[in-house]
């Protein structure tokens, strides 16, 4: 790619050994009781036609960073640095104005959330046009022909049409590429993306993806900011990895993914799920497993540690069949979320769903849960439809089903303690075959806490609010309060992809060991097809409410027959092989 | 090592200064100001030694002073006296009104929210109608049949701050029955009847003793205004609004006649809105 940047055009070929941006020793500091330093010496230089990555996790300070670049750290925020040149002038001592003219002009800035990025008043249009307006570069009457031209180049399908659009009538791919115009209308030196495909699927994330690398080959400097290594690697030239606001790593990408000098990146490396850490555990997460069975332990007629996919003669735990769910649109018509798919989940099963949004995998969820009645086919629970038998059979059925949602936080009353919430499904029913209910706060509590230390939580937390857990620890309260009632089967609905790499993977192993220990079957919904790959055995590929393509994990993702699962299995990102082809030469 | 001690000592001044500058005075002089009216309302012998309607037409008129300290009215009465005793007409009836408003309106919107989709659209009807009308409109229209006096201005208040509560619950439940905890509750079988009132019931009256407080001080001004057009207590009653009416044709020569009961009417109302606000702003920090 260095030997590509001199290809770019005359004036930028001495550029090539003049840095655009150059840092040392930058320190960001936020005032408070104590004073959060977000940045800790941080020193890296960017130069033209070179992409950098800065790759760490929430709270590393990767997005501090990629907004002080641009003098947006905050009215607070105090910045040092021995030295801090952005495109040739000291940014330590910028006006407001003169970043104003750097902004937008010879540095284009993409945020991470490209919903809230676009003013929803105001059309594509507008708001590609005005870098070129403010910054004046382009005279008025050429201008909508040449945010057409723009949009094109970010590869938006009709932009004559699309760029009289407002932000809500835009998909989340086309909206990221309208905001990557924008940044990209006054043709900047430097182009900043934060998190540019966190929240888009799979082939969307290649396409923008090549579009960034593209712009690069032009001679563009790319900052990329991401947690995901895989990504990062498609990309970068040189990768910073930052922990805490300190950089703990830095190297060309090849060294560092490839021969990682610092812990800390090994394990995130090592967290990364995909087809390689398959049978392998991502994270230091123990489970005791004898605890598991006996707090956990699925019905008594499943044998612990069964895995059988698709046992002879065996009733499914949980099961779908021709099931469908048409929705009626706003201002008419109807929109068919899931049509006519089967499914079997036998007693400790892992079954994964994937697809990219849309795809009606979520719908299916809530079908399986029996939380949305099927308009044709039926799901069965134990051989029984949902609304089949007296009261008593309904809840036992209920009981045996239970559901980790995407938004675990969401999912906790407010009002409750973690001690509440993972103790609500307990209360008032009696516990392990006693005959009276429990007494509220009583037996169940006690029970809560020990489903609390099965999944790894501190004690501590039970009489803490819910809404003060961190991500992490908020997926382990619901899996805890999933697990309370001894379920034959727990549906994930994209139960990981809200958190970062490394407690992504002690969920997952959680799940595992948890699989294992107490023979509960997983239903795991997911857009990230890595993760599937790692965790499940049978896999659903879903588009457009149809299930595509169906069988074992290893089958389907190495040979895949239908063409999306095709486009899907050649879109993912992956990582160098060397890092888990020899998964054994990484320290722990 | 050397910071430890100094943990250890008093707050310093300026600490000190920051913890009372950072208090929140509005909402603590607020709940004075209200404690100060219920105190009269519920004891108003420990607040004067007069009574409210001994006249002494000798008297008449007399400007504040030391022995009347908001002076006398046309007939001779102490207006302190009056004011202190009339907390008790402003208070009942404002206390009245927000009850009846806030437990029927929240028992129409819960059903609303909850029940079946007629009864939704039934209940959202009879709201939108009573919203059609001027509140004033409507306590005078129902004062118009019923006839005048305390519970039914209460009851006429009460309705016309119905919809209020009833909007609010009905949008509360509503959004609390769609919350994921909800949907959680449902899927380890918990019934319909223990969702609502374990989950969607006590999230979605979060914020009705805000509204409540808020809609006190409006009840009060809707009082004060109807007894003022004497469908309220009537004379020789020491109530605010009453007060107010009587002392209007001799402003011009005893001021002190209508301005002191006024007064009362606005501080009990600015400290009911004022400490509404505050638990508003509290209510919406928490949730956040």
């Amino acid at each position: 790619m260095t030997l590509l940047a001199s290809d770019a055009p005359a004036e930028a070929a001495p550029a090539t050994t003049q840095p655009l941006v150059a840092v040392r020793d930058l320190e960001v500091t936020f005032p408070g009781q104590p004073p959060v330093e977000a940045v800790r010496g941080l020193s890296f230089d960017i130069f033209p036609g070179r992409v950098t990555a800065l790759v760490g996790e929430s709270g590393s300070g990767k997005s501090v960073t990629a907004r002080t670049l641009v003098g947006l750290a905050g009215d607070h925020a105090r910045v040092g640095a021995t030295r801090f040149q952005v495109a040739g002038a000291n940014a330590l001592t910028l006006s407001e104005r003169r970043w104003r003219r750097l902004r937008g002009g010879r540095i284009g800035f993409v945020f991470q959330d490209a919903l809230t990025s676009l003013d929803p008043l105001r059309t594509v249009a507008r708001e590609v046009s005005e870098p070129l307006r403010v910054h004046g570069s382009t005279p008025r009457r050429e201008r909508l022909d040449r945010v057409y031209q723009l949009l094109a180049d970010v590869g938006v399908p009709d932009p004559e049409i699309r760029a009289h659009q407002y932000a809500h009538q835009l998909s989340g791919g086309l909206r990221q590429r309208a905001l990557i115009a924008s940044a990209l209308a006054a043709n900047p030196e430097l182009l900043i993306v934060d998190e540019p495909t966190t929240a888009l699927d799979v082939t969307v994330q290649a396409q923008i993806l090549e579009l960034l690398s593209e712009r690069v080959r032009l001679g563009t400097a790319l900052l990329i900011i991401s947690h995901d290594l895989a990504v990062v690697s498609q990309l970068a030239d040189q990768i910073i990895v930052l922990r805490e606001g300190v950089a703990v790593e830095e190297g060309p990408t090849e060294q560092v993914l490839t021969r990682p000098g610092h812990l800390y990146t090994k394990r995130l490396l090592e967290a990364v799920p995909s087809q390689a850490s398959r049978g392998r555990r991502l994270s230091n997460v123990e489970v005791d497993a004898a605890a598991a069975a006996r707090l956990a332990g699925s019905a008594p007629r499943t044998a612990p540690g069964h895995t059988a996919s698709g046992g002879g003669g065996e009733v499914p735990v949980l099961a779908a069949q021709g099931i469908g769910k048409t929705f009626p649109m706003p201002g008419g018509g109807r929109r068919r979320a899931v049509v006519d798919v089967s499914l079997e989940v036998f007693p400790g099963d892992r079954v994964g769903v994937v697809g990219e949004s849309g795809s009606g995998k979520s719908t299916l969820a809530r079908l399986l849960l029996g939380l949305e009645t099927p308009d044709s086919g039926r799901s069965l629970v134990h051989g029984q439809p949902w609304n089949a038998g007296d009261k008593a059979e309904r809840v036992r059925r209920r009981h045996s089903v239970q559901f980790i949602s995407q938004d675990p936080i969401g999912s906790f009353d407010p009002r409750y303690t973690v001690r509440q919430v993972i103790a609500e499904p307990l209360r008032g029913r009696p516990l392990d075959g006693a005959r009276g209910a429990n007494r509220p706060g009583g037996e169940a509590g006690e029970r809560a806490a020990e489903l609390a230390a099965l999944v790894g939580l501190e004690p501590e937390l039970l009489s803490r609010s819910p809404k003060t857990l961190s991500g992490g620890q908020a997926q382990r309260v619901a899996i805890a309060r999933a697990l309370a009632l001894r379920p034959a089967v727990v549906v994930c609905d994209e139960p990981v992809s809200a958190l970062d790499v490394s407690i992504q993977a002690q969920i997952l192993d959680l799940l595992d060991e948890l699989n294992r220990a107490t023979g509960t079957a997983l239903v795991f919904i997911s857009h990230d097809l890595g993760v599937v790959h790692h965790l499940v055995d049978r896999v659903l590929v879903m588009t457009n409410g149809h299930v595509v393509e169906s069988g074992h994990v290893e089958d389907v993702f190495t040979h895949p027959l239908h063409p999306y699962t095709k486009s899907l299995i050649a879109a993912i990102p992956r990582l160098p092989g060397a890092a888990f082809q020899a998964p054994d030469t990484i320290a722990k | 090592m050397t910071t430890l001690p100094r943990q250890r000592q008093a707050p310093s001044l300026a600490k000190v200064g920051a913890a009372l500058r950072a208090a929140p005075w509005g909402a603590i002089v607020a709940s004075l100001i209200l404690a100060l009216a219920a105190a009269a309302a519920a004891a108003p012998g420990l607040l004067t030694s007069g009574d409210p309607l001994f006249a002494d037409p000798s008297q008449s008129n007399l400007p504040p002073s030391a022995e009347h300290l908001a002076g006398t009215d046309l007939q001779g009465r102490d207006i302190y006296t009056r004011i202190i005793y009339g907390a008790r007409y402003s208070l009942l009836i404002g206390l009245g009104a927000t009850v009846v408003a806030a437990l029927a309106g929240t028992l129409l919107g819960a059903v609303a929210g909850l029940g079946p989709r007629a009864a939704d659209q039934a209940i959202s009807r009879i709201v939108d109608v009573i919203c059609a009308f001027p509140g004033v409109l409507l306590a005078l229209l129902l004062i118009t049949f019923t006839g005048p006096g305390i519970w039914n201005l209460i009851a006429a208040l009460g309705l016309g701050g119905l919809p209020t509560y009833a909007r609010l619950l009905r949008s509360q439940v509503r959004l609390a029955a769609t919350s994921g905890y909800v949907e959680q509750a449902k899927t380890y079988a918990l019934g319909r009847w223990r969702v609502a009132l374990r989950h969607v019931l006590p999230n979605a009256l979060g914020p009705l003793p805000i509204v409540a407080t808020i809609g006190f001080g409006g009840a009060i001004i809707g009082s004060s205004g109807l007894s003022f057009l004497g469908l309220g207590p009537q004379p020789p009653a020491a109530e605010w609004g009453l007060m107010v009416s009587e002392s209007r044709n001799y402003l011009r020569n005893a001021w002190w006649t209508g301005v002191f009961p006024g007064l009362s009417i606005t501080l009990v109302v600015i400290a009911a809105t004022a400490l509404g606000r505050y638990l508003q702003r509290r209510y919406e920090r928490r949730s956040a």
